[in-house]
């Protein structure tokens, strides 16, 4: 239990746009920090019959690095988003066609895998794909004093003893995929799990105590600036969605009031009340314990 | 019921994947009282299996009575549905049947005697590259799509090869079935503007033809631009187009 108290609880800024890309079926871009990924997907499209599956769909997953031609490690990469898409997707459902799945990574600041993950989810949710649920990736790192470090930065990953990428899905909260790397225990790992379980994932939720709500807060506000709509809206959203964020809203609507925020709605901005619903309910209301 | 309920009050709220809903199991059946279970009917979006309901895709949740619920979501990708009316584009003739690309995962097949007036001797005039506008009346994720160009009585009633000039173009999914739609005020809008021909197709493709082909291109336009715009953007558009701005 030391342990678990001398985490960092702490998630870097992020942010998604859907819909970006004309030419793709479904796009999004997923912004972790520094760390930023792009993606698209194909289908269900007509299949090459070397790769045909009678009974499902086709998945192929598709890593460009931002330099160069992808090599081993974006194989292994493709691997694990691929496994983790194929286990939310209901690709039963359109047998004999392929879904190609592309993601552009344009730039790396640490915890790659995780954003490549939740970009990959943002991308089949704004293509209309049938999926049993959604899914989520953390990327934790233990450093040289074995404390352990969410979402970490390029410079914390290279300092760190291990690394850990878990993705999870929304309705059973059940591990989907893990990589790991680098040294440690059996005990850092359940430490490491039950820490994810109960710290970053419940932080969020309604039933946290006073210092989970912060961050709660400070996630909701960070979605709505991204987001930036009517705040008459942004009300109905939130007053629909829980008692609880009731409190945040004169502050909500304050930070609408502000010269910076008050951009009009473009047309890339068209997805906006959807994004809101789906940030609330990844990073807040589906992880409930 | 409980479920009815449970749906009725989420109704015009975003539902994501994984969100789940519990069918009442029946404890006791009774043998006396003639009763008529409810029947539910779930469209796009929402599956069933065997006690639980799970929605599988994002978008909203609608309701038509008396109980027939759907989710209403955003998609770019065709996929073929029964019944449907499409714009298709033939792609190759074989010896009985034209190969016909509808923009799903599969072409479609046409049969050549699936057109108004047409026997064994008498074969539609119909060549590669033809737009048509046909119905499904194959469409299953099992079996190759297949249309016809005749309703049940054998009549054309509108479908079959479209003529010369006019554009066709790709909107999503959503703005067709908003098109469409009878209490649409999108296509009051377009109506009042001025006279033209619009084929809309389930699968997302829209032909348009006009007295001239400015005014064409002008459709086209704003058909595209309708594809993201508030209805208040909307009204503010039509209004500059009526008043000759554009």
């Amino acid at each position: 239990m030391e342990e678990c108290e001398s985490i960092n609880v702490c998630l870097r800024e992020f942010g998604c746009e859907q819909s970006l890309l004309s030419r793709p079926d479904g796009s999004a871009s997923f912004v972790q920090g520094d760390t930023s990924v792009m993606a698209g997907v194909y289908g269900p499209a007509e299949v090459k019959v070397s790769k045909e599956i009678y009974d499902r769909a086709t998945l192929e997953v598709l890593i460009q690095p931002k330099v160069g031609l992808p090599g081993v490690r974006e194989r292994s990469q493709e691997q694990c988003v691929r496994e983790t898409c194929e286990a939310s997707l209901l690709l039963s459902l359109h047998p004999r066609s392929s879904l190609t799945l592309v993601l552009q990574v344009l730039h790396d600041d640490g915890s790659l895998l995780s954003c490549l993950l939740n970009a990959a989810c943002m991308t089949l949710l704004d293509a209309g794909l049938a999926m049993n649920c959604l899914f989520c990736g953390v990327t934790c790192a233990i450093d040289a004093d074995g404390q352990i470090v969410t979402d970490p930065t390029a410079a914390q990953e290279k300092e760190s003893r291990a690394l850990m990428t878990f993705a999870m899905d929304s309705t059973d909260r059940k591990v989907l995929m893990t990589s790991t790397k680098g040294s440690f225990s059996v005990q850092e790992v359940c430490v490491f799990f039950c820490f994810l379980l109960v710290e970053v994932l419940s932080m969020c939720g309604s039933a946290g105590g006073v210092g989970h709500h912060k961050i709660k807060y400070f996630i909701t506000v960070r979605v709505y600036r991204l987001y930036v709509f009517h705040s008459s809206t942004a009300a109905a959203v939130y007053s629909s969605e829980s008692e609880s964020i009731r409190e945040d809203l004169p502050v909500l609507q304050r930070l609408s009031e502000t010269p910076i925020l008050q951009k009009p709605l473009t047309e890339s901005q068209n997805f906006p009340f959807f994004a809101i619903l789906v940030f609330y309910q990844i990073h807040t209301k589906s992880y409930r314990l | 019921m409980a479920l009815i309920e449970d749906l009725k009050q989420r109704v015009g709220s975003v539902l994501l994947p994984g969100d789940e809903f519990f069918l009442p199991t029946e404890d006791n059946l009774t043998l006396t009282e003639l009763r008529r279970p409810e029947r539910l009917v779930f469209g796009p979006g929402l599956r069933r299996s065997g006690g639980r309901l799970t929605a599988v895709k994002g978008g909203v949740l609608r309701h038509k009575e008396p109980n027939v619920f759907w989710i209403q979501s955003q998609q770019k990708r065709y996929v073929p549905a029964k019944g449907e009316c499409v714009v298709g584009v033939v792609t190759a003739k074989s010896a009985d049947v034209f190969k016909v690309d509808v923009g799903g995962s599969e072409q479609a097949s046409l049969s050549y005697l699936a057109f108004e007036g047409a026997t064994k001797r008498n074969r539609p005039n119909v060549q590669v590259g033809d737009l048509v506008y046909a119905q499904f009346v194959v469409a299953n994720k099992d079996m190759e799509p297949e249309l016809v160009c005749v309703d049940s009585s054998g009549r054309a009633n509108g479908m079959g090869v479209f003529g010369g000039g006019g554009l066709m173009f790709t909107v999503c999914l959503g703005l067709v079935r908003r098109l469409l739609s009878p209490s649409s005020t999108l296509r009051v809008q377009l109506e009042a503007l001025f006279p033209g021909e619009l084929v809309v197709g389930m699968n997302g493709r829209v032909w348009a033809r006009c007295a001239d082909v400015t005014r064409t291109l002008l459709l086209f336009n704003l058909i595209q631009s309708c594809e993201s715009m508030a209805p208040t953007q909307r009204d503010e558009l039509f209004r500059r187009v009526q008043q000759g701005a554009l």
